[in-house]
C-alpha cells in the first residue's frame, strides 16, 4: 500500500511551502513520525515527518521547489513489498538519471507519474497498484530504485547521510546514494549489487529499541553484517557524546519552579524526532564525537543566523525589586507548584506586552518586505539531553501570569521528553533566552532566524546602585536585545528594551491584560 | 540411596531387571538377548535370573520380531523388542510405522501398543550399511515416542519411563556409550519424555545436540573455555517429543545455535531444530542456525575415513570460534 506524503498546512494562513531539503533518498526506509524532510513555510523551517512506516519510494517535489498545500510531495511504500530491481521498461527519466540536467527534465516526468496515479485511482482500482502496460508510478518508482540502487553501489562508497548531494539535483528517482533499509534477512548470500543492509535480528531489534541509525553502523559480521556487537559499539560511542554536552544542556536546578531556559542558541521550531541519533560514521579517533541530529540542526541554523542577519546588540539594567516582591506574592497564593511564576515567566510576559507596542521586533525580514506578525509567539529555550530546543508559547501577549507559568512548565516537559506537539513546534515570532540560574551576569544571544530579535537575560544581582544620590543596594538584572538591523534601528531596539524595563520595574501593569 | 558409578550398558540392565521384577507382563524378546546375553551384553544375566519366558531369543527376523512384540503389546503385555542395531529397523520398518505407531490412533484409541523399541545406533568399522543412524525416520512419525539417551542416568531413566508408558517407544541406544561410565542414583527413578536436559550452562553460544554427540560438545566447549568461550550444551534426550521451550530459552540467552548430530544433515534431525530456532527465537538470533553433522556419505569401512566423516572436538571448536568469528 501507498501512501502521499504531501506539503504540510502547518500555520493559520500557509497556502504554500517550500521543500527546504530532503533528508531521506529514495529507495531509505523510514519510520512513522521519523523527520524525512525540511519544509520552508514564509515563517519557519519546520520538519516534515513520514506519515507511515516503510520505504521511500518517490520523491513528487524536488529540494527547492514550492508547492500549494496538500500537494503531494513524495510516496512511501509498505516495507516489505518488493523492490523489483529488474529493467525498467521505458521508464520515465530512467535513461535521464546519468548526468541528467537538473529537475527542468525529470520534474515533469514524476509529475506525470503522479498523474496516472490519479487516473488509476479514479478507474476504481482501490489501491495503488494498477495492472496497465507501462505500470503503477510506484512500480515505476519501485524499478528505478532498484536500479538505481544498483547503479550507486557500483559507483559509490559508503552513504551521505545528512547533505544533500549533486544527485538529488541530477534528480530521477534515484536520490542520494544511501543504502535503501530493507532487511536483508531472506537473502543472505544476494552479492553486492542489492544494497539492503545486512543485520541480524537481534542486532536490528536492538538498534530499533535504542534509537540506533543503522545508516552509520559499520557491520563486522560475515559479508558485513552489523551484529549485536556494532550495535552495542554504536551504542558505546553515542554515551560518550551525551556527557560531553555543554554544560547547558544540563538539568535544571532542583528547586526552581519554572523550567530551564539554557543559552539560547536555538534552532528555530525544530524538535529532533530521534533524539541522540548518531549520523556520523562508526570509524570514529579517540577524542571525537559524533554530531546527533539535533546538533546538526543547531550548528546549520546558527551558521545562517551569524552569517546572513546584522547583528547588533544593547544592554539594560532592570531593578527587579518589585517584580521579585510580586513574584512573592502571587507565588504565596498559587494553588499549587504547577501555578508558581518563576522569574522568566515575569520576563516572557513582559516581553510580550512590549512587542504588541513595538510591532517592527516581531517581525521577520522578506528580502524586500518586512513581515509583520498578528500573532505574538514566544520561543523559550529549554535544555534538553543532547542539546537544546526552543518549544513556541503561542499568543502570549493574550495570557495571564498564570497562564504563562503552567504553560510553559508543560511546554517545557514536553521538550525535554521529546513529545512536543505540532503547535509546539512554532512558528515563534521572538525567543527569550535566560542563563540567569548559571549566575551569567549578561550575555549576547544568537537570533533565530526568521525572528528579528533575541532577548538574552541574565542574573538577577544584589548590586549597590545609585538612587537620588546615595547608594543604596538593589536587585539588578542584565537584558541584552540582539536585533537584526535591517528591520530594528539602534533606536528602536532601544526603546523596546526602555518600555520592558519600565514594565519590569512597575511589574503591577502585568497583572492588567 | 546413594549414587553409584554405572555404565551405560548396566544402567540400562538395571532398569530392565526392575522392570521384570515389578512388572509380569515385561518381557525381552530379541536376536541374541537370552542364552547369549546380548551383541553388546546389555542383556546379560538376564535369561539366568528370569529364565526362557520373560528373556525370548527369537530368529533373525526383524519385522516377525516387530510384529510379535506389537501383538504382544496390544494383548496386554509390555515387551521390550530389541533390534539389535537400528539398521536392521530398516527390514521392520513397516510394522514399526503402519502398525506400532499406528495402531492407537487407527482403533480410535480402543488400542494400544505398548512396545519399547530398543535399538543401537553406532558405528565401529561396520561399514555404509550397519552404521547408520535413523532416529530422525521414527522421530517423523506421529505416534511413536523417541528418545536417545546419552549418559547412563539419562539411559536408565528413561529406559524406566518407556517401561512404565502407554505408548510405543523407540529407544535409541549407541553402541559407543555402552562403556560410558555415569553415576546413577540407586533403585527405580524416572527420567521424563518431552525434557530436555542442560549438560553444561554457557552464554556466548548454545549446542544442541543428543546421544554421543553430546559428550563430543562437551569436550569441545570445555577446551573452548581455555579460550573464554563458553558453550552451553543442550541435550534433548527426547527427539519426539521435543523440549522447545529449553532449547528456545538457551538461544534466547546465547543469540547463537550451532546443531551437533551424528546423523546427515540433509533432512536431519538438525534440519527440525534449525527451523523451529529460525521461526521461534528468530528475533534472538544474532547469526544464522548453525548445523555440523555427519558427512554426507555412507559411512565407510576404513577406520580413518570414518573418523573423518563425523564431527569431533576439533571441527566443532573451529565451528564455534566461526560463529563468534
Amino acid at each position: 500500500m501507498s501512501t502521499n506524503v504531501t506539503m504540510p498546512s502547518m500555520g493559520f494562513d500557509m497556502t504554500e511551502g517550500k521543500v527546504a531539503r530532503w533528508l531521506k533518498a529514495v529507495g531509505d526506509a523510514v519510520e512513522r513520525g521519523e523527520t524525512i524532510g525540511e519544509i520552508e513555510t514564509e515563517k519557519a523551517t519546520v520538519d516534515l515527518s513520514a506519515p507511515v512506516a516503510g520505504v521511500l519510494a518517490q520523491i513528487i517535489v524536488q529540494a527547492g521547489e514550492t508547492v500549494p498545500v496538500n500537494t503531494p510531495i513524495a510516496v512511501i511504500t509498505a516495507a516489505g513489498e518488493e523492490v523489483q530491481p529488474s529493467a525498467p521498461q521505458g521508464s520515465p527519466g530512467e535513461k535521464q538519471k546519468e548526468g541528467a540536467p537538473p529537475t527542468a527534465t525529470t520534474e515533469p516526468e514524476q509529475v506525470r507519474a503522479g498523474d496516472e496515479g490519479k487516473r488509476a485511482a479514479k478507474a476504481g482500482e482501490g489501491g495503488t497498484r494498477v495492472a496497465t502496460g507501462q505500470g503503477a508510478p510506484e512500480e515505476t518508482a519501485a524499478k528505478e530504485i532498484g536500479k538505481q540502487g544498483e547503479l550507486e553501489k557500483q559507483e559509490e562508497g559508503s552513504p551521505a547521510t545528512s547533505t544533500v548531494t549533486p544527485t538529488q539535483e541530477t534528480g530521477g528517482v534515484g536520490g542520494a546514494a544511501a543504502k535503501p533499509g530493507a532487511p536483508a534477512t531472506q537473502q543472505g548470500g544476494d552479492g553486492q549489487g542489492d544494497g539492503r543492509i545486512r543485520i541480524s535480528p537481534l542486532a536490528r531489534n536492538t538498534a530499533e529499541a535504542e534509537g540506533i541509525d543503522l545508516r552509520s553502523v559499520r557491520g563486522s559480521g560475515p559479508d558485513g553484517r552489523i551484529i549485536q556487537r556494532d550495535i552495542q559499539a554504536a551504542i558505546e560511542a553515542r554515551k560518550k557524546v551525551a556527557p560531553m554536552a555543554e554544560p547547558a544542556a544540563a538539568a535544571p536546578p532542583a528547586g526552581k519552579p519554572a523550567p530551564s531556559p539554557a543559552f539560547a542558541l536555538p534552532p528555530a521550531a525544530k524538535p529532533a524526532q530521534a533524539p541522540g541519533a548518531p549520523t556520523a560514521p562508526a570509524a570514529l579517533v579517540e577524542g571525537e564525537q559524533p554530531l546527533t541530529r539535533m546538533r546538526q540542526a543547531i550548528a546549520r541554523r546558527l551558521l545562517e543566523s551569524k552569517t546572513t542577519i546584522p547583528h547588533y546588540y544593547l544592554t539594560i539594567e532592570v531593578m527587579m525589586g518589585e517584580a521579585m516582591k510580586l513574584r512573592a506574592q502571587l507565588n504565596a497564593m498559587a494553588a499549587g507548584d504547577a501555578d508558581k511564576l518563576s522569574v522568566n515567566d515575569l520576563i516572557v510576559a513582559a516581553a510580550a506586552r512590549t512587542l504588541r507596542k513595538f510591532p517592527n521586533v516581531n517581525a521577520y525580514f522578506k528580502g524586500d518586505r518586512i513581515e509583520l506578525h498578528a500573532h505574538i509567539n514566544v520561543g523559550v529555550a529549554v535544555a534538553v539531553e543532547d542539546g537544546l530546543l526552543t518549544p513556541v508559547l503561542h499568543d502570549v501577549d493574550q495570557k495571564s501570569l498564570k497562564q504563562i507559568a503552567i504553560e510553559t512548565k508543560a511546554l517545557a516537559a514536553r521538550a525535554r521528553a521529546n513529545k512536543m506537539k505540532p503547535e509546539d513546534l512554532g512558528p515563534g515570532t521572538f525567543t527569550i533566552s535566560n542563563l540567569g540560574m548559571y549566575g551569567i551576569d549578561e550575555f549576547a544571544a544568537i537570533i533565530n532566524p526568521p525572528e528579528s530579535a533575541i532577548l538574552a537575560v541574565g542574573a538577577v544581582k544584589a548590586t549597590p546602585v545609585v538612587v537620588d544620590d546615595s547608594i543604596t543596594v538593589a536587585q539588578v538584572m542584565k537584558a541584552t536585545l540582539s536585533a537584526d538591523h535591517r528591520i530594528v534601528d539602534g533606536a528602536l531596539g532601544a526603546r523596546f528594551l526602555q518600555e520592558l524595563k519600565k514594565l519590569l520595574e512597575n511589574p503591577v501593569n502585568l497583572l492588567l491584560s | 540411596m546413594a549414587d553409584t558409578q554405572m555404565t551405560y550398558r548396566d544402567a540400562l540392565k538395571e532398569a530392565m531387571r526392575e522392570g521384570l521384577k515389578r512388572d509380569d507382563r515385561v518381557l525381552i524378546m530379541g536376536e541374541e538377548v537370552g542364552v547369549w546375553g546380548g551383541t553388546y551384553a546389555v542383556t546379560r544375566g538376564l535369561y539366568d535370573e528370569f529364565g526362557g519366558k520373560r528373556v525370548i531369543d527369537t530368529p533373525i527376523a526383524e519385522m516377525g520380531i516387530i510384529g510379535v512384540a506389537t501383538g504382544a503389546a496390544m494383548g496386554g503385555l509390555k515387551p521390550i523388542a530389541e533390534i539389535m542395531t537400528i539398521n536392521f529397523a530398516l527390514v521392520a520398518i513397516d510394522q514399526i510405522i503402519n502398525n506400532t505407531a499406528k495402531i492407537h490412533s487407527m482403533f480410535g484409541g480402543t488400542m494400544r501398543a505398548p512396545v519399547v523399541i530398543r535399538t543401537a545406533a553406532g558405528w565401529g568399522q561396520l561399514a555404509a550399511t550397519h552404521s547408520q543412524s535413523f532416529e530422525a525416520w521414527f522421530a517423523h512419525v506421529p505416534g511413536l515416542i523417541v528418545v536417545m539417551p546419552a549418559t547412563p542416568y539419562d539411559a536408565k531413566g528413561l529406559l524406566t519411563e518407556a517401561l512404565y508408558s502407554q505408548n510405543p517407544v523407540v529407544f535409541i541406544e549407541h553402541s559407543r556409550l555402552y562403556g560410558e561410565k555415569g553415576m546413577v542414583p540407586q533403585g527405580e527413578f524416572r527420567v521424563p519424555f518431552g525434557k530436555a536436559d542442560v549438560k553444561r550452562e554457557g552464554k556466548d553460544v548454545t549446542i544442541v545436540t543428543y546421544s554421543r554427540m553430546v559428550h563430543v560438545a562437551l569436550s569441545a566447549a570445555n577446551e573452548l573455555a581455555k579460550e573464554g568461550i563458553e558453550v552451553e550444551v543442550v541435550d534433548l534426550r527426547s527427539l519426539r517429543p521435543v523440549d522447545w521451550e529449553t532449547v528456545y530459552g538457551s538461544v534466547r540467552k546465547t543469540h547463537r545455535a550451532l546443531v551437533l548430530t551424528e546423523d546427515w544433515m540433509t533432512y536431519g534431525v538438525s534440519a527440525e531444530v534449525a527451523a523451529r530456532l529460525g521461526h521461534e527465537v528468530f528475533d534472538y538470533l544474532d547469526a544464522p542456525v548453525e548445523r555440523l553433522t555427519q558427512e554426507e556419505v555412507p559411512l565407510p569401512y576404513a577406520s580413518n575415513l570414518e573418523k573423518l566423516s563425523f564431527p569431533d572436538d576439533a571441527r566443532v571448536m573451529e565451528r564455534v570460534k566461526k560463529m563468534l568469528a
